[in-house]
């Protein structure tokens, strides 16, 4: 079994200097816009948009056991909160956006959890479905509002006073990314966590233990929601639009698809979900139009192979080589 | 306002026939089989777009064989799908269930992209041959009145199915507890694909009935599986009863809602959705939501 030892070794390594690693990948983050062409920097960009969203999503997905088909409703009202107060009434200070972002998305994933959370699996998954296209209807429809499906258009905001463009807009995704990866980190192994892995492995169980257990699940969507919101409201000035399809249940399956493609059994799984994401769909939107088919099949391949996600069934097959040794 | 009640009221059941078809199919497929089937509106627009070839002749015999066909077909793709795919998942959780149903429905749609394209199509020629009738001064479309009592008879000769047949009480014996029904020695497997077949065979009715009075368009899936998710909630999942009371529930609220706050007509459905979540969370005919 010289290959399992091998990928121990890797392991081991990285274990032991994950210090060393993590500085590493900041550095190289940092790094990018001066090495790299405007595309990349989006792309990357992007990928930690999609980073953020989907750890947000795994708090209630993957630690509390709540899959939200409507995920793309948090998101979506990030976004619009930017573009809204920006396009009407001519806010322009990133500042005041991304507070009044976290704002709008902590209020309405308040509401819509206290209803959701109510039920749990099947029936959670149809409610948050429902209410994920309320959202995307009703920008359809307030046209004069939200400009129906035309959209609009975003502009790069100021930050500190300072006109932002890709670059400075790229440092504030990767400082947020950062800081919310690291919140996340702290969430999930804090007793409000513990509680809430609790919760996943057995409601009723931890019920009895005196768990208000609805509660602690409403907490976690709000949680889940307001990291949604943040994503949003980085989504809009990246890409410079807002349209009604960011709040299409096709997105909200994009953000469960790029959580099980990394796995959603250990914390960074949505990350490396969500770079490959990012990356593969770039490539592959730009060379067929059958994305939606891909995307699909992918989903059920998934649900059929690979109940870890595709990073997680690598590492439980190489865990395996490796104690099998 | 008051001379035109009736005419809403017409509407609003005529929209209520449509939205029972198809959630029928998806309660009935989730009482069965406990899979909550997100490729269920896809099977729905895939059934319109069938029909569609069929119901642009003007041959009213090839179109009765379009209305045959295209609920026939699509039952079958149903079956295909629960023999093919969804038999693999009945153990495994409810994520993995949800995520190849949703998967599925995002393949459909596409293929359904793929072959005939994004534009809408209309197929209009039965609906101005049929013509209106006249109720109380105002003109309301025969072919509308034919899909409330196609919706109705369909309802019925389920019902009587289901409660006095033999295969209608070994469906529900399956629904109750499929694990005792199959040690008494019932096929349960010959059941849950059964099932699915009437499930595909009432999402393809809808479909081939919903179009020729609008289009076949992309999008149609979405918006039938969501606005049949209201129906169930409303109505309990699991429950046709609950399926068609909580069908003439949205029918009606659409029906007068666009007329008497056309801005808000939907969300005031989404209010008396989250009012029946709040009073009665299993819905009206819902019964306790358990785990099997």
């Amino acid at each position: 079994m010289s290959n399992g030892g091998g990928l121990n070794k890797i392991v081991e390594s990285l274990q032991k200097n994950q210090y060393y690693f993590i500085l590493a990948v900041i550095a190289v983050l940092f790094l990018i816009p001066s090495v790299s062409s405007r595309y990349y920097i989006f792309l990357v960009g992007l990928a930690l948009i999609y980073s953020i969203w989907a750890l947000g999503f795994n708090i209630l997905f993957g630690y509390t056991g709540l899959l939200s088909f409507g995920h793309a409703a948090y998101l979506g009202i990030g976004a619009y909160t930017v573009a809204l107060l920006m396009n009407k009434l001519g806010i322009m200070s990133y500042e005041v956006l991304l507070l009044a972002s976290i704002a709008s998305s902590l209020v309405i994933s308040m509401a819509v959890g206290f209803l959701c959370v109510r039920y749990t699996e099947v029936y959670f998954a149809l409610l948050t479905l429902a209410f994920g296209e309320f959202f995307f209807a009703i920008t359809y429809k307030l046209y004069d509002l939200t400009g129906g499906s035309d959209g609009m258009s975003v502009l790069y905001p100021t930050f500190l006073g300072q006109q932002m463009n890709l670059t400075s807009l790229y440092y504030v995704i990767v400082i947020i990314f950062i800081v919310s990866t690291y919140v996340g980190w702290r969430i999930v192994n804090s007793p409000f966590g513990k509680t809430l892995q609790a919760i996943r492995e057995d409601p009723v169980k931890a019920e009895f233990a005196g768990i208000p257990v609805k509660r602690y699940q409403w907490y976690s969507f709000i949680v889940s929601g307001i990291y949604s919101g943040l994503a949003g409201a980085l989504y809009a000035p990246l890409f410079a639009h807002v349209v009604p399809d960011l709040f299409h249940w096709t997105t909200s399956g994009e953000v469960l698809f790029l959580t099980l493609i990394g796995g959603y059994r250990f914390f960074l799984g949505p990350v490396f979900g969500a770079v490959i994401y990012a990356f593969l769909r770039s490539y592959i939107t730009a060379y067929t139009i059958y994305w939606p088919l891909i995307l699909g099949l992918s989903v059920m391949i998934i649900a059929l192979g690979f109940p870890d996600g595709v990073i997680g069934s690598i590492i439980r097959f190489i865990s395996k080589r490796i104690s099998r040794r | 306002m008051s001379a035109l009640i009736p005419i809403f009221l017409l509407n609003g059941i005529y929209y209520a026939a449509l939205l029972f078809l198809i959630s029928a199919g998806l309660t009935l497929i989730f009482s069965v089989a406990r899979i909550l089937n997100l490729a269920h509106g896809a099977l729905f627009m895939l059934g319109a777009y069938i029909a569609s070839i069929f119901l642009m002749y003007n041959d009213i015999r090839i179109i009765i064989l379009g209305f045959v066909l295209a609920p026939l077909t699509i039952g079958l793709v149903s079956v295909a799908i629960e023999r093919g795919l969804v038999k693999w998942i009945y153990n495994r959780e409810q994520e993995y269930q949800l995520l190849l149903t949703y998967g599925l429905s995002l393949v459909i749609s596409d293929i359904v992209r793929i072959t005939f394209g994004t534009q809408p199509i209309s197929v209009t020629g039965l609906v101005n041959s049929m013509g209106g009738v006249d109720i109380l001064g105002y003109t309301f479309p025969a072919y509308n009145l034919v899909v409330i009592v196609a919706a109705v008879v369909v309802g019925i000769v389920l019902g009587v199915f289901l409660e006095r047949t033999r295969l209608g009480w070994i469906i529900r014996a399956c629904s109750l507890d499929s694990e005792m029904s199959s040690a008494l020695g019932i096929n349960v497997n010959l059941i849950f694909a059964f099932t699915f077949f009437l499930g595909g065979l009432l999402a393809g009715l809808g479909g081939a009935l919903i179009l020729p009075p609008t289009v076949a368009m992309p999008g149609m899936d979405v918006n039938a599986l969501i606005e049949s998710f209201i129906v169930i909630v409303i109505g309990g999942l699991g429950s046709i009863r609950g399926a068609f009371i909580g069908s003439l529930i949205v029918g009606l609220i659409r029906s007068f809602g666009i007329y008497l706050f056309p801005e808000y007509e939907l969300a005031f459905l989404y209010i008396i959705m989250a009012a029946v979540l709040l009073i009665r969370p299993r819905g009206l005919f819902g019964k306790e939501y358990r785990r099997v």
